[in-house]
């Protein structure tokens, strides 16, 4: 499915902004960066141009660019493309403002973006190529997915949003120094219960990979053509222990040990609108 | 205090059935009176307990109401008892309880499921649904996938293999194929069941039962009544139930069900009997790590050595301390959801009177246990039964 051409990284300057070769992988996409701004791709190249894995998009790309971004600065609101989904950004920290001295700016052809205070820039990577056809059938899958997911076991609008926040944020509660993580209720009242952030890694603890026809019916469309989903069951460093999705360009073995690390990334749709959440990259 | 004796039971063959749901009831019903030794008029049942998921949604309300419409039980009360898998063991429980109330002298337990009249992919819709849908689910998981996440843990933590389940189907296979009941009755050898495709990594296709269509019906009598209609009662000699969290992440542990012990606890408790006094046992094997989970949390195994009691074949029919799934189990005899903790019901009374086809009946049953579990390990019921009442 995806085959590996070359091993990143072959920087070539384009102009606008001098960047510092610095670890240029991060949260699976390529990154780089200076104090000035950043650039994000995904890894995967079909032809000419940059495309999304089977479940990034420019939403998922953009939260890691922010990430990147905020270990050195501290900057919560973005002037955001209209291909981003202010709402996940929200959640995940970061808040639309169009006057905000920060832009994320998507590449109108390629998977990529630059968050820049000044104008678009560029970098040339190398990459994984991908083929057309995979591309277009998770694409297809997406849009097919996203008027005939399931009829059974419904998550509604609002149970998700409910959510979304320890979904995408890790936030937990914190009860007499205990740590509780996802959400529940409790029979306390609410000032004794407070809220903390998770750190996004862990340790597996067990794994299983579905093969295309045991999967649940939200990914029954996807999965064949992906080869089945991988789970971990994962032990988070602060404590919890939560069930996740490997991202599905996940290339690595998944063992009982092995760390992870927790990143956005599209789950799967219902009544066409996608629906995000943390996924594992195996460490 | 009033002691429950089961006079009546009996079931539909699971499988495919060209029944639908009235058939599949009225069939299992019948064959319940039919068991009776005495002439039995279903119209003097006081109240009714039907266990069903609704699986496809055909008849999600009112099911009990259309099921005793079809089966001379009109205008009792009744009412449908959801817990997943485990809704008809908790029917069985809600049943027992009735009669010990004193409110009710004989009521009728019972469960059904029609699982295969539907579109492979509305039948994927509902295979998961109970499960937890907000983290599991979304997870990629469904049962296969969390069970698989509990056998791999258990081989990280306690040596089991995937051999050690191999052995489980290959056993269950043995005793289901003499069970003019069972879904899947064929033999299958070591290596067939370990070449098995893959599901859930590590489980494979032997390591998971079927989906099955199938009813199953049991009449409780209160001690005073029972007499009436049978010299060979069947007694209920004790019941326990026990919940625990629905998602799997939310348990200290995922090598062992909490339900599962809680429920035995009080089931043993209340018949003041251990599993060293079991003769045999129907268990919740939905999947063969789910029997391996069982041996051990009812005190079977040691905890650890599941794997070691499956390949030392010590569940194997008369062929150690007890009869593990006598029937086949889920594996073999079938899992048509709600009807399966009823048709373990089904399966002891039958061997404990000695009822079985040849071939099947374990030797000496004196003391017969069910396990019935609800998902992975939300709800679980357990009884026990015996050929002489509690002291």
């Amino acid at each position: 499915m995806l085959e590996v051409q070359g091993q990143h990284v072959q920087y070539t300057y384009l102009g606008g902004l001098l960047m510092t070769n610095n670890s240029p992988i991060f949260e699976g996409y390529f990154i780089i960066h200076n104090d000035n701004g950043i650039i994000a791709k995904s890894r995967f190249i079909d032809g000419d141009i940059h495309a999304f894995g089977p479940d990034s998009d420019y939403t998922t790309l953009a939260v890691s660019a922010a990430n990147k971004l905020n270990i050195t600065k501290n900057i919560g609101e973005f002037a955001m493309d209209e291909n981003i989904d202010s709402d996940i950004m929200q959640v995940s920290g970061y808040l639309s403002n169009e006057e905000a001295e920060w832009k994320i700016i998507c590449h109108p052809k390629s998977a990529e973006l630059c968050i820049t205070r000044d104008r678009y820039c560029d970098y040339q990577f190398d990459g994984y190529s991908i083929e057309s056809d995979f591309i277009k059938s998770i694409q297809d899958a997406w849009i097919e997915e996203g008027v005939s997911v399931s009829q059974g076991a419904y998550v509604s609008d609002q149970t998700y949003t409910i959510s979304s926040d320890a979904r995408i944020k890790m936030t937990s509660q914190k009860i007499d120094g205990e740590i509780f993580w996802p959400p529940r209720e409790f029979p306390h009242k609410s000032s004794e219960i407070s809220k903390t952030q998770l750190t996004k890694a862990g340790v597996v603890e067990s794994w299983t990979t579905l093969a295309a026809g045991g999967a649940p019916s939200e990914f029954s469309i996807r999965a064949p053509i992906l080869g089945g989903i991988s789970t971990v069951f994962v032990k988070l460093n602060d404590g919890p222990k939560g069930v996740f999705l490997v991202v599905d360009d996940n290339d690595d073995e998944i063992l009982i040990g092995a760390g992870v690390k927790l990143v956005l990334r599209k789950i799967y749709a219902q009544n066409n609108v996608v629906r995000y959440g943390l996924k594992a990259i195996i460490q | 205090m009033v002691e429950v004796a089961i006079i009546g039971a009996g079931q539909t063959k699971y499988g495919n059935h060209e029944q639908g749901l009235k058939g599949m009831w009225a069939e299992s019903a019948l064959n319940a009176f039919e068991s009776v030794d005495q002439n039995f008029d279903p119209r003097i049942i006081d109240e009714a307990f039907i266990g069903s998921t609704a699986f496809g949604g055909g008849q999600l309300g009112n099911t009990a109401a259309l099921m005793t419409e079809h089966s001379g039980m009109d205008n009792i009360p009744v009412r449908r008892v959801e817990n997943a898998c485990a809704s008809s063991g908790f029917a069985m429980r809600d049943a027992w309880l009735a009669i010990k109330s004193g409110q009710a002298d004989i009521v009728v337990a019972g469960g059904i499921e029609k699982m295969n009249d539907l579109s492979p992919e509305r039948k994927r819709f509902w295979l998961g649904v109970s499960g937890d849908t907000e983290w599991e689910r979304l997870a990629g998981l469904t049962f296969p996938g969390t069970y698989a996440l509990m056998a791999r843990r258990h081989f990280h933590e306690y040596g089991s293999k995937h051999d050690d389940l191999v052995n489980i189907s290959v056993k269950n296979h043995t005793h289901g194929f003499l069970n003019e009941y069972a879904h899947l009755r064929k033999q299958v050898d070591f290596d067939k069941a370990k070449s098995g495709f893959m599901v859930a990594d590590p489980l494979t296709l032997y390591d998971c039962c079927p989906t099955s269509d199938g009813a199953s019906t049991v009449i409780l009598a209160a001690d005073h009544v029972a007499k009436k209609f049978t010299d060979t009662p069947v007694w209920v000699k004790g019941s326990g139930a026990a919940s625990d969290y629905l998602a799997l992440h939310d348990r200290p542990s995922i090598t062992e069900l909490i339900a599962t012990k809680k429920a035995a606890e009080v089931a043993y408790k209340s018949s003041s009997l251990t599993a060293k006094n079991i003769d045999l046992a129907e268990v919740h094997d939905c999947f063969t790590i789910a029997e391996l989970l069982a041996t051990e949390d009812l005190g079977f195994a040691d905890k650890g050595d599941g794997g070691n009691f499956a390949s030392q074949e010590r569940g194997l029919r008369n062929n150690g301390d007890v009869t593990i799934n006598s029937s086949g189990g889920l594996k073999s005899k079938g899992h048509p959801l709600g009807a399966t903790g009823t048709g373990q019901v089904v399966e002891i009374f039958k061997q404990l009177r000695g009822d079985v086809e040849k071939g099947r009946q374990v030797d000496d049953a004196e003391v017969g246990l069910t396990h019935n579990v609800g998902g992975s390990g939300a709800t679980c019921a357990v009884h026990i039964f015996g050929r002489s009442p509690n002291d």
